[in-house]
């Protein structure tokens, strides 16, 4: 299995070339064009329970697709639904990712629910997808993707953190001396120990805040 | 006219310089900085039925906005997506294009709307055409990088990220496969290209965007 | 302190260095990644002017209520990033003192705590078609960090330039400015689907972003869900 990222690093897209064999995990949604030859199967993928947690816990879909090539080569080619850039990354072992930056990876790697830690912070969604096993991952980022290598502490908003290797110790906390009555509080991950943090420049939030003035308005029912 | 493309790939916009008299049409909105003294019309290109047409069916702008100046001037548009913007010169020949993707054209460039086809309806995107022909300069916007590829045989794209093709393709809307795929991959309604010619698509799709965000939205 | 605008492609953010003294402010909520030894202080005025009063002029301006400031604790050199909120370019002005700039509703990032932000409140013209225009104005010597929806074109105007408001970044005071419609008519503009430029005359600096954050705000709103009320 060949793979390419194109159009980088603005509005990065990931292709990948399948023989026969080759499996593809990926998003729902994410398929942006392929060959005719490539066929989908969807699937809860680990089962219905892990599909739920999936969705309920971090926001990613309850159904992933898998696609394949039949009958010869096929190419197919992914899209995130976010501005920005793809990584991919070879896994033996684990990587942690914020939730809604998995894009696509090959059948040997398993995404889990994770809850973030830190009592208080639940009804935040402050989940992470687990990611372990062997083979391909592909993760995509709002924006451009900074690679922060920590050997001591470092402050990233929790918005920002896109993935980040397991053996580094994480922390929740909020931004000292804000006014939390007035608006909603900033809350900063913590990273302490030797590894690699992969940072995003834009954030989520900030634009769904943005966004807001912009939606039409509900129509209020008489009761 | 003399025309200048911008910002390519990722913030594309189209800079037009006038000759006195001259006269350039743009998506209305797109307008983006101008000499003083432009003359802003608003124009029902193709007369009212293919306007109305457009604005039912194209999701385009009912009205086109005209400039011109009597001395000459030049004129900025960008489209509201950021990403790429392309020229095409059109000397007698046909493109096809998406709805969102028009941008601006010169003079000489006829604008009709296409349906494409009742079962666009359902897909909630922008399944419906502009057919553009003529003598001109057209300007596409796209959302992201645009990648051109040219197909042989055949090709399954995802209708949000079709920008443009030529009329030699013919395509079909339809879904992902059996029904079970169609419903539960999220993939939403495809283009089946077939036969040989090229094709503009677009590396993102609003919808996706919005899909994307909808978790992080306030109440 | 020095400043790094950090830019691969189409996204600007900026790493402010700071060493032990310097103060940095930036809008609340724009640091996005911080060395450990970075203290925040959230403020509701930026410095001198302002207060609660300043404060809600600035909630009415479309900017955050509040400023977060940035210093080192340690006496160690420390780092913090700043990202705004939609994709595009940052870039730094350094003000001398001999010209103030202003800045339009979203485009302040941040800037040296020696620089004096205040807003300025434009009338009610731009209302008329739902297009606010605010402006925060900086003035003093210092850098200011500004972030443009797409790219930045910086034009010096020596005689007119009409810019759609949704355009302007920022520009130099010394320039002079009036609003209207962009031609002809309201019925024109409305038509056509302009609405409020902006006319600039005289000698001076503006900066303009590519793209207009209400067109791309509409385009995407229209997909998203309706909010309540």
């Amino acid at each position: 299995m060949d793979y390419e990222i194109v159009a980088r690093p603005s509005y990065s897209m990931l292709r990948v070339d399948l023989t026969p064999g080759d499996k593809l995990v990926t998003e729902s949604k994410a398929m942006a064009w392929m060959d005719t030859n490539v066929r989908a199967q969807t699937s809860t993928r680990g089962g219905v329970l892990s599909g739920l947690k999936r969705k309920l816990l971090t926001g990613e879909s309850f159904f992933q697709n898998t696609y394949e090539a039949e009958g010869g080569p096929g190419s197919i080619t992914l899209a995130p639904g976010s501005a920005g850039d793809v990584v991919a990354m070879p896994l033996d072992g684990e990587l942690y990712l914020e939730k809604g930056a998995f894009l696509a990876s090959t059948e040997g790697v398993k995404c889990d629910a994770k809850f973030g830690g830190l009592r208080g912070f639940f009804n935040e969604g402050l989940f992470v997808l687990r990611c372990s096993g062997s083979g391909t991952l592909f993760f995509n980022a709002y924006g451009e993707i900074q690679e922060v290598d920590v050997d001591g502490q470092y402050t990233v908003d929790n918005g920002y953190a896109v993935a980040w290797e397991p053996h580094l110790d994480y922390r929740l906390t909020k931004a000292r001396k804000i006014r939390s009555f007035l608006f909603s509080d900033q809350i900063l991950l913590r990273f302490s120990g030797r590894g690699k943090v992969w940072v995003q420049s834009r954030s989520a939030a900030p634009l769904a805040n943005w966004i807001h003035q912009f939606r039409p308005v509900k129509v209020q029912s008489d009761d | 006219m003399k025309f200048e493309l911008q910002g390519n790939p990722d913030y594309g916009q189209v800079l037009v310089q006038l000759d006195p008299g001259e006269k350039v049409y743009s998506e209305s909105g797109a307008m983006s900085r101008m000499d003083t003294g432009m003359e802003l019309r608003a124009r029902l290109m193709g007369g009212m039925t293919r306007a109305m047409a457009r604005k039912f069916l194209g999701g385009e702008s009912f009205f086109l906005a005209e400039y011109q100046s009597s001395g000459g001037g030049e004129i900025a548009f960008s489209p509201a997506l950021p990403g790429t913007v392309l020229h095409h010169r059109l000397d007698g020949g046909t493109v096809l294009m998406t709805g969102g993707c028009f941008l601006a054209c010169s003079e000489g460039v006829d604008l009709r709307t296409r349906f494409g086809g009742l079962r666009s309806f359902f897909s909630g995107e922008g399944a419906f055409l502009i057919k553009a022909e003529g003598r001109g300069d057209l300007f596409l916007n796209a959302y992201g990088a645009v990648i051109e590829q040219q197909v042989q045989g055949g090709l399954t794209v995802d209708t949000g990220h079709v920008v443009a093709w030529e009329p030699s393709l013919e395509y079909s809307i339809g879904g992902m496969g059996g029904l079970k795929s169609t419903l539960l991959s999220g993939e939403g309604l495809v283009m089946k290209f077939r036969g040989e010619g090229r094709i503009w698509l677009q590396s993102r799709t609003l919808g996706n965007t919005a899909g994307w965000l909808v978790p992080y939205l306030l109440r | 302190m020095r400043i790094d605008i950090l830019s691969k492609g189409a996204f600007g953010s900026a790493l402010v260095h700071l060493d032990p003294g310097d103060e940095f402010v930036s809008e609340s909520g724009a640091m996005y990644r911080a060395s450990s030894n970075v203290d925040i202080d959230v403020t509701t005025k930026s410095r001198g002017k302002g207060g609660i009063l300043g404060g809600l002029k600035r909630l009415i301006a479309a900017e955050n209520f509040f400023f977060s400031t940035y210093r080192v604790t340690d006496g160690a050199a420390g780092e913090v990033g700043l990202a705004p909120t939609l994709q595009g370019e940052v870039r730094s002005i350094e003000l001398d003192g001999s010209a103030a700039w202003y800045c339009s509703g979203g485009s302040y990032l941040g800037s040296d705590s020696t620089l004096e932000v205040e807003t300025k409140f434009q009338g009610l013209k731009g209302l008329f078609t739902g297009e606010s225009i605010f402006f925060l104005r900086v003035g003093g010597s210092g850098t200011l960090l500004v972030n443009a929806f797409g790219a930045v074109h910086p034009i010096d105007v020596d005689g007119e330039l009409t810019v759609d408001t949704g355009h302007v970044v920022a520009f130099e005071d010394r320039l002079e400015y009036s609003i209207s419609k962009a031609g002809g008519s309201w019925l024109r503009s409305f038509l056509g689907g302009e609405g409020v430029v902006m006319n600039f005359r005289g000698r001076g600096r503006i900066f303009v972003q590519s793209h207009n954050p209400n067109e791309f705000g509409k385009a995407l709103g229209q997909n998203l869900p309706p909010r309540e009320g």
